[in-house]
């Protein structure tokens, strides 16, 4: 399954202003849902990082629950230059965070398998340190796109 | 502006779902494999999770426990009029805007109207 065609480009903000975790967990989480609801998100995401950090290492992050709030998939992805501490697997701080939100009822794992695809392309921007190159939501879309495209020819 | 108490249940029901899932060994073994780090919940988070549970008024938190005993999950999404819980068509009077919490006639699950 590719990531990509998942992305929004007005779920994508490029230059986040939170400092800290929990900012940019609530920042990403109003990309999604607004009011009440954002905040009921927040509080799930942010059980789960008492459940270990979702920061993977390599600069970035995945914080990911599932939830009543949403009938589908949702996704929203945060940049920070300046780099967040998310209290990461190899303590170094998160420049790049891919919020993953699903619904209870998921039959296909699409939840599951979104997640382990992030991971994977994820270390493929750190990787060839793509993080911080694209200059708009369209381009990184684009990029993730040439990044799966690159992967499913390397298979 | 949503109930208090629904508020109160669904981050109740987001929370057991994600402690069902995170402690269950096999999906537990899946978020490991893909690459999260997964802990036992702390004594902080159990206490969370019950301190939630006490500002549920009785007959809401006998109802909860009840249906989640039977079903797993309490509550239940409604798409496009189905309770996804027993995917059953909901009366047409059972409306989303009701302030009051509203069970699914057929399975007694607490319902959501996801906006």
């Amino acid at each position: 399954m590719n990531l990509s065609p998942l992305l929004l480009k007005d779920r994508i903000n490029l230059d986040i202003k939170a400092k800290t975790k929990e900012d940019a967990v609530d920042e990403l989480v109003l990309m999604v849902k607004k009011g009440a609801d954002a905040e009921l998100l927040s509080s799930t995401l942010l059980k789960r990082e008492e459940l270990g950090s979702t920061g993977i290492g390599r600069g970035i992050a995945i914080p990911h629950c599932r939830s009543l709030i949403v009938d589908k998939l949702e996704i929203a992805v945060g940049r920070s230059s300046k780099g967040i501490n998310f209290t990461s697997i190899d303590k170094k701080p998160v420049h790049i965070i891919f919020l993953v939100v699903a619904p209870p009822q998921d039959p296909e794992n699409q939840y599951l398998l979104t997640l382990a695809r992030i991971v994977q392309i994820g270390k493929e921007l750190s990787k060839k340190d793509l993080i911080m190159r694209p200059q708009s939501p369209e381009e990184f879309i684009k990029l993730i796109g040439e990044i799966e495209k690159n992967i499913a020819r390397d298979k | 502006m949503m109930n208090e108490q629904m508020e109160i249940l669904i981050k109740l029901h987001d929370l057991d779902l994600l402690l069902k899932e995170l402690t269950n060994p096999k999906t537990r073994d899946q978020y490991k494999k893909i690459g999260f780090k997964v802990e036992d919940p702390s004594v902080e988070l159990l206490e969370a999770r019950k301190n939630l549970a006490e500002k549920l008024s009785e007959d809401h938190a006998v109802a909860y426990e009840r249906i989640r005993k039977k079903y797993e999950r309490a509550l239940a999404p409604v798409i496009k009029g189905f309770c996804y819980g027993c995917f059953q068509k909901l009366p047409t009077q059972m409306a989303s805007e009701s302030d009051e919490i509203q069970h699914c006639p057929n399975c007694g699950r607490i319902l959501y109207w996801v906006r």
